[in-house]
């Protein structure tokens, strides 16, 4: 997709605009013009989330929260309108358990960070082994060796964590944005399993025809019409 | 002596063994995958129904992607699931296998020979699929009977399972310990489903409630089965998901009484209403000694009179508010500036169908644009009673400035405790919009600080400032960033061998210093043979050439303690480096104080540079 900069800023300055008149549905128009312009940043998404909560949609609210969250982990105040949005559209216990530990920490990485250390302690950590060889001091070949040491731990910490954001992130996380029944089967006639409100953060497994298999966190699972759910991550 | 020799079916006893561990291991996880269905009957009438049966049993995965088998000609009348997770142990090793059971009761929809087509799950990449099944349907009352479960056997199966003729099947070396532990009968295990009261308005909580009752020790309750609730709005009141019992004392009787389920059930319409049996599978038994017997348990039929609301309804009434209910409307802010949001919401409290209930709506304002609401519940099962709180959240926008009204708003609703109708009421609320600018910023955020400095609601703020930024490939999907981690230890173990290299190919066909310094060794031979005073010079150069060739570079203009530390470092050995300096010093006396070469001396000095030469090359090359 191609990035024209002065549109998606008109766009996001039009739906701001908007907002401020309470004119919601403009808003969500203009940011998602914005969007459409090759814009991708985690402001426009929590604006976006904004505008969807002011005009109802706390299912899709969500969903552009966590996006701001997936492009900046540290966003307190996409976090906060999130907790918001979940605790004004959960009136059900489904979806109360939070995502496994190992998702909730890969979540909350951002993977550029993560992936820029990984690398910058990975080649300093070979460049202090070289130096480990090449200098004669004994002392200076002990604090060469110490500091390669440090480093290649540090390489591996970071290498866990940018395995760790990029497996939530290929993890098949979705939001779902319109409350409905998930089933028991991929057919809609089929028993209804349990209701499942908006704004609930399900794992997508498996699909068939137009039904998607969700697993919650807490271990329910079922069958939900694919409309009913939009992916976290493309 | 007799040699010892080992048994030449040793070895292939062993293997035989290993296979014998293998095989089931193996087995195990060809077998992990099943995907059936089966009918229990291929021949009914039309007016009859059948029951079809899809077994998935998987390793603890899941399918990729999964279809139960089509039924084109049928129309299901009820669905079930069961899921099972069993742990096996054995020599073949440990295994986790889920079992998914669907059950569908299906009614055919024509007459003729009809087909269930095959369903079908990938897993791991294959595709499995059930077999195609026929059913014949004919018409009404030529249906075939259903199919009898298998009778339970009255003892364990015999290890020698009939093979032996003289061996009686039945026979049971734990009879003695089992002769009061007969299979339970159904008066041992009741499955219990009562209404609290048998006499309900339209609307009124009835509560369903579903018992297993059981004089026998009960090990595992399975696919319970609720009845039909036809004509009844129904909620969950409490679905405990482990299942404890507790003793009651029933005409004398001790029995273990498990609550499976407490429905609230809402009649819809007056009549007579009936619940239908509900069904469960009960485990009995327990203990090493005793069998386990799988038991279906019905509940019996359960009726429940339903009298219509009396006449006399408020204006307004809606007839799924029954139960009792009060009113509150709040707005926030009271004042605003024009274009700044206020949140008004409307909430309904109390004791009945909540799910059904209609909140009054907000009637429209002049002045202010209304957007649609938001609606959330609060549930609330108090002592038995289904409950909560409704709130439909309005967000309106004040177009211009002036004094707004709320006006007061009513819930009629049938208080069926009382059998009249009340009404619930919220007051009105006054809202002043102010011009722009006059608004006091304790009281409502004006209409662009809304939007760029603050939000209400405990919503953070919009973003005025956004960041416009493109889209972008995260960095370690980028394909240069495999490369750039696979570089660094590639060239650290380029560094760490080519030297290497480069020193086998030296001792292997000798590097040039090192030719060199042979060249001058066997030429410092030959000089000190002839009595040549020219020896020390060539002997200074062969070693000179020497720890070239050790250290990799020239090291002229060392003394000696820095040449000794050096070669100290590049790992030659110090006899090694204490014969080079002795050499070394017997050179520069023959070269700095000449005179006639001393024989004995000379091949004093050749010898030990011979050893020094030698040593180095050995050990101290890098």
């Amino acid at each position: 997709m191609s990035f024209d900069r002065a549109q998606a800023t008109r766009h996001a300055l039009a739906g701001n605009d908007a907002y401020a008149t309470g004119d919601f549905a403009t808003a969500i128009s203009s940011y998602e013009a914005a969007l459409q312009a090759g814009a991708d940043s985690p402001d426009l998404w929590f604006n976006l989330g904004n505008a969807f909560y002011r005009a109802g949609q706390t299912g899709r609210a969500a969903l552009s929260y966590e996006k701001a969250l997936r492009r900046d982990p540290g966003d307190e105040q996409a976090r906060k309108n999130l907790e918001l949005v979940r605790s004004q559209s959960s009136r059900s216990a489904v979806g109360a358990r939070p995502p496994p530990f190992l998702d909730r920490v890969g979540a909350r990485i951002d993977p550029e960070g993560a992936s820029m250390a990984l690398l910058a302690c990975w080649v300093l950590a070979f460049v202090a082994l070289v130096m480990r060889l090449r200098l004669r001091r004994p002392t200076a070949r002990a604090v060469s060796a110490l500091v390669a040491g440090v480093l290649l731990a540090g390489s591996a910490l970071f290498g866990v964590a940018t395995w760790a954001s990029s497996r939530v992130r290929a993890a098949g996380w979705a939001i779902v944005v319109s409350a409905g029944d998930v089933r028991e089967a991929p057919q809609p006639d089929a028993k209804v399993a349990f209701p499942i409100d908006a704004a609930v953060a399900v794992r997508t497994t498996a699909q068939v025809g137009r039904y998607v298999r969700v697993e919650l966190p807490g271990g329910l699972s079922g069958w939900i019409e694919a409309a009913a759910v939009e992916p976290i991550d493309p | 002596m007799r040699k010892k020799t080992g048994s030449p079916w040793g070895p292939i006893a062993w293997v035989l063994a290993i296979a014998a561990l293998a095989v089931p291991a193996a087995s195990f996880a060809a077998d992990a995958i099943e995907y059936y269905a089966s009918v229990d009957r291929d021949r009914i009438a039309i007016d009859e129904t059948l029951t079809l049966t899809v077994t998935l049993t998987t390793s603890s995965k899941d399918p990729d992607g999964f279809e139960l088998p089509q039924h084109p000609d049928f129309e299901i009348v009820s669905q079930s699931r069961s899921d099972q997770m069993s742990l096996s142990f054995g020599s073949g090793g440990s295994g986790v296998r889920k079992t998914k059971v669907y059950t569908l009761v299906l009614r055919p929809t024509k007459q003729g020979e009809l087909s269930i087509l095959p369903g079908s799950a990938v897993i791991d990449g294959k595709r499995f699929e059930t077999g195609k099944l026929a059913v014949r349907v004919g018409a009404p009352g030529t249906g075939a009977p259903q199919a009898q479960a298998p009778q339970p056997r009255r003892g364990w199966p015999s290890p020698f399972g009939g093979a032996l003729p003289n061996f009686d099947d039945d026979f049971d070396p734990f009879g003695a310990f089992r002769q009061d532990r007969a299979p339970p009968s159904d008066a041992d295990v009741v499955l219990r489903a009562s209404v609290d009261r048998p006499e309900v308005y339209v609307g009124e909580q009835v509560t369903l409630t579903l018992y297993l009752m059981a004089r026998v020790d009960v090990s595992g309750i399975e696919s319970l089965q609720m009845p039909k609730l036809d004509g009844f709005w129904s909620e969950d009141v409490e679905a405990p998901t482990q299942i404890s019992g507790e003793t009651r004392t029933i005409d004398g009787v001790a029995w273990r009484v498990y609550l499976l389920r407490k429905r609230a059930l809402f009649p819809l319409r007056e009549g007579e209403l009936s619940v239908d049996p509900a069904q469960v599978d009960v485990l009995v038994g327990s203990g090493p000694f005793s069998r386990r017997v799988k038991m279906r348990r019905a509940s019996s039929a359960t009726a429940v009179t339903v009298k219509a609301l009396p006449p006399g309804a408020p204006a307004g009434f809606h007839p799924s508010s029954v139960g009792r209910w009060s009113l509150e409307v709040e707005a926030e802010p009271q004042v605003a500036a024009p274009g700044a949001p206020i949140t008004v919401r409307v909430r309904a409290r109390g004791q009945g169908n909540l799910g059904s209930l209609e909140l009054p709506r907000l009637p429209a304002i002049d002045g202010m644009k209304a957007f649609d609401p938001t609606q959330t519940d609060d549930l609330d099962v108090a002592r038995g009673r289904y409950g909560g709180s409704r709130t439909q959240e309005y967000v309106l926008v004040p177009s211009r400035s002036g004094a707004f009204t709320i006006p007061s708003l009513e819930l009629p609703f049938f208080d069926p405790a009382k059998g009249t109708y009340e009404v619930a009421h919220a007051d009105a609320i006054e809202m002043k919009v102010l011009p722009g600018g006059s608004v006091d910023p304790k009281g409502a955020p004006p209409a662009v600080a809304s939007a760029s400095g603050g939000d209400d609601g405990g919503l953070a703020p919009l973003r005025t400032t956004t960041v416009i930024e493109p889209a972008g490939v995260p960095l370690s999907s980028r394909p240069w960033f495999p490369v750039a981690v696979a570089v660094p230890p590639l060239a650290f173990l380029a560094l760490l061998v080519v030297p290497h290299l480069s020193s086998l190919r030296g001792r292997q066909g000798g590097s040039a210093a090192g030719g060199e310094a042979r060249r001058a060794l066997a030429a410092s031979r030959a000089l000190a043979e002839r009595g040549d005073a020219r020896f020390h010079d060539e002997l200074t150069h062969a070693l000179q050439a020497a720890v070239a060739d050790t250290l990799g570079r020239r090291a002229g203009g060392l003394t000696r303690a820095q040449l000794a530390e050096a070669l100290a470092g590049a790992g030659a050995a110090s006899e090694v480096v204490a014969d080079l300096c002795a050499a070394l010093d017997d050179c520069d006396a023959g070269r700095y104080a000449p005179g006639k070469l001393d024989p004995a001396g000379a091949a004093a000095t050749l010898e030990r540079a011979e050893r020094a030469v030698d040593g180095l090359r050995k050990g101290g090359r890098r």
